[in-house]
């Protein structure tokens, strides 16, 4: 009986809204930074990007196919420039570029790379 | 008066709506830490990578140190290392931004060109080359003017039905030179300051390429037994090695007077003996070996390297004099029945060929002993064949050429 006698005191006005006010002020925040965090998932594009980008060295080490072209693989708009290197002609300097859709570049990759002998 | 039930309580939620948003914060910067980290390591690992290319399209074999700045925005930049090691060259790139680096290394040798399947280049010394038995010299052979013949010694001639399989040339009355500078790098080993003493080395051990080099000194008479050598060491002896075959060497050099590889001894090393270089029965040496007789001083005895029956290199052997010795007696390289040496064979001197080669051979005169006599310019069951040798195949670094091609 003597717990039904226990009565909850009412919050008055004024300390209701100072409640709600550093609620919504903290929540807020956390929002803002939950917003931030998930926009860090285009860094998982990255280094997709990044990642794709290296294999394509290693892809163009091996097939040896030089040119400059722009293609679209996987989301992203690669552009590749090879040229003859300025230091040492014999070799061959490659330039991958990586963008999204909305043309912001993701990554880019440079690399030398020694032709072998036909 | 204002209670304060519902105000604890928020601010009670808020701490830890906070705390929550912190550790949000702290997992957002670390990752995005471990990325920069990533993206910093993998540029890095990509300029390294084209530093070694920069060093394979040099054209020089010869030491050399070298910072470059790759794409010549400054922020590019590689240290780019050559150094022999042995008969080969030692390449190092290392790239480096705000601290961190990245280490490359590769060890090279000479490409074959798409044209050279040398089998046999003969000095020109006036004589014909006389095959007899099963020989057979396969691929472009350097021949002296006058030429090549069918032999009979031992009561057998020759049982090709031509005399070479592949292209005859002219030689010179000298061969081809080796590069003077390696050998004498290797030659400053012998005399550098010992970095620790053979007794003081674990039983295994890997040393890497990108720390400095260990000079062991074994003392004047040194036995390898059961060791597990791998690395950047150079194990010297004043006297005689002996590598026993319980031991495991890989990417080694071994320096001393004499050096005896005793039965079954596995691996893929580097030898240099002054005086004499003999491989047992049964020695498997894996690529890339060299086996090389390197005379710095004048001598009146015979230096000799002999690979035994069952034996096989896969690498180079050589026989080498500096230019300024002055000796009566030749250099002799004995490849004996049933041995083999896949790769290249030179011989400044005197050679003796009854085992087979897949590959090279470069040689200043062939001298066949058998008990009875001496023959020279004879050849009794050798087999050169030049085509053997995969295209893929990486030469020593040791010959001196115009455009070397690594």
């Amino acid at each position: 009986m003597d717990a039904l006698k226990f009565r909850l005191k009412a919050a008055s006005l004024l300390e209701t809204i100072i409640a709600l006010l550093i609620t919504l002020t903290v929540f807020g925040i956390s929002a803002m930074v939950y917003v931030q965090l998930l926009r860090s998932g285009l860094r998982v594009q990255t280094l997709k990007a990044s990642q794709r980008m290296s294999e394509l060295a290693d892809e163009m080490r091996s097939s040896q196919h030089w040119g400059t072209e722009t293609f679209k693989e996987e989301g992203f708009i690669i552009e590749k420039t090879t040229a003859h290197y300025a230091q040492q002609p014999s070799l061959m300097q490659l330039e991958l570029i990586a963008a999204d859709e909305e043309g912001r570049v993701l990554a880019s990759h440079r690399a030398l790379i020694l032709p072998r002998d036909p | 008066m204002v209670r304060a039930g519902a105000l604890l309580m928020s601010v009670a939620m808020a701490t830890v709506i906070a705390m929550f948003s912190g550790f949000l914060i702290l997992m957002a910067y670390h990752f995005k830490q471990q990325e920069s980290l990533l993206l910093s390591q993998k540029k890095l690992a990509a300029n390294a990578r084209s530093g070694i290319e920069w060093l394979l399209a040099s054209t020089s074999a010869e030491a050399s140190s070298q910072y470059v700045d790759l794409f010549g925005q400054g922020s590019d930049s590689v240290l780019l290392q050559q150094r022999y090691w042995g008969a080969y060259s030692l390449l190092s790139s290392t790239a480096m931004s705000a601290g961190a680096q990245v280490h490359q290394m590769a060890l090279c040798g000479a490409a074959l060109s798409a044209d050279e399947s040398t089998a046999l280049y003969l000095a020109d010394l006036g004589r014909p080359l006389h095959v007899c038995g099963n020989t057979r010299l396969q691929g472009t052979s350097y021949l002296p003017e006058a030429g090549i013949r069918h032999g009979y010694i031992q009561g057998r001639g020759y049982t090709g039905s031509s005399l070479l399989y592949g292209t005859s040339r002219r030689s010179q009355a000298s061969l081809p030179p080796l590069q003077g500078k390696a050998l004498e790098a290797l030659h400053q080993y012998r005399y550098a300051a010992a970095t620790m003493s053979a007794a003081d080395l674990p039983d295994t051990l890997h040393h890497s390429f990108s720390d400095s080099t260990l000079v062991i000194d074994g003392g004047k008479n040194l036995r390898l037994g059961n060791v597990h050598w791998t690395g950047n060491l150079v194990i010297r002896a004043d006297s005689l090695l002996v590598v026993g075959a319980g031991a495991t060497l890989n990417q080694v050099l071994l320096i001393a007077g004499s050096i005896v590889l005793e039965p079954q001894v596995r691996g893929a090393f580097q030898a240099f003996a002054s005086d004499s270089l003999v491989v047992k029965k049964g020695v498997a040496l894996s690529y890339p070996s060299v086996l090389g007789l390197c005379r710095q001083r004048s001598y009146t005895f015979q230096p000799f390297v002999r690979v035994e029956e069952g034996a096989s290199v896969k690498g180079f052997v050589f026989s080498w004099v500096a230019p300024a010795v002055v000796a009566d007696l030749k250099t002799w390289i004995d490849l004996r029945p049933n041995s083999l040496v896949e790769g290249e064979v030179y011989a400044e001197g005197n050679a003796q060929l009854a085992g087979e080669v897949r590959g090279s051979v470069y040689c200043f005169r062939i001298v066949l002993r058998s008990p009875s006599a001496s023959y020279e310019n004879h050849l009794l069951d050798a087999v050169v064949d030049a085509k053997a040798r995969s295209p893929l195949w990486v030469s020593h670094a040791l010959m001196e050429k115009d455009g070397y091609k690594k």
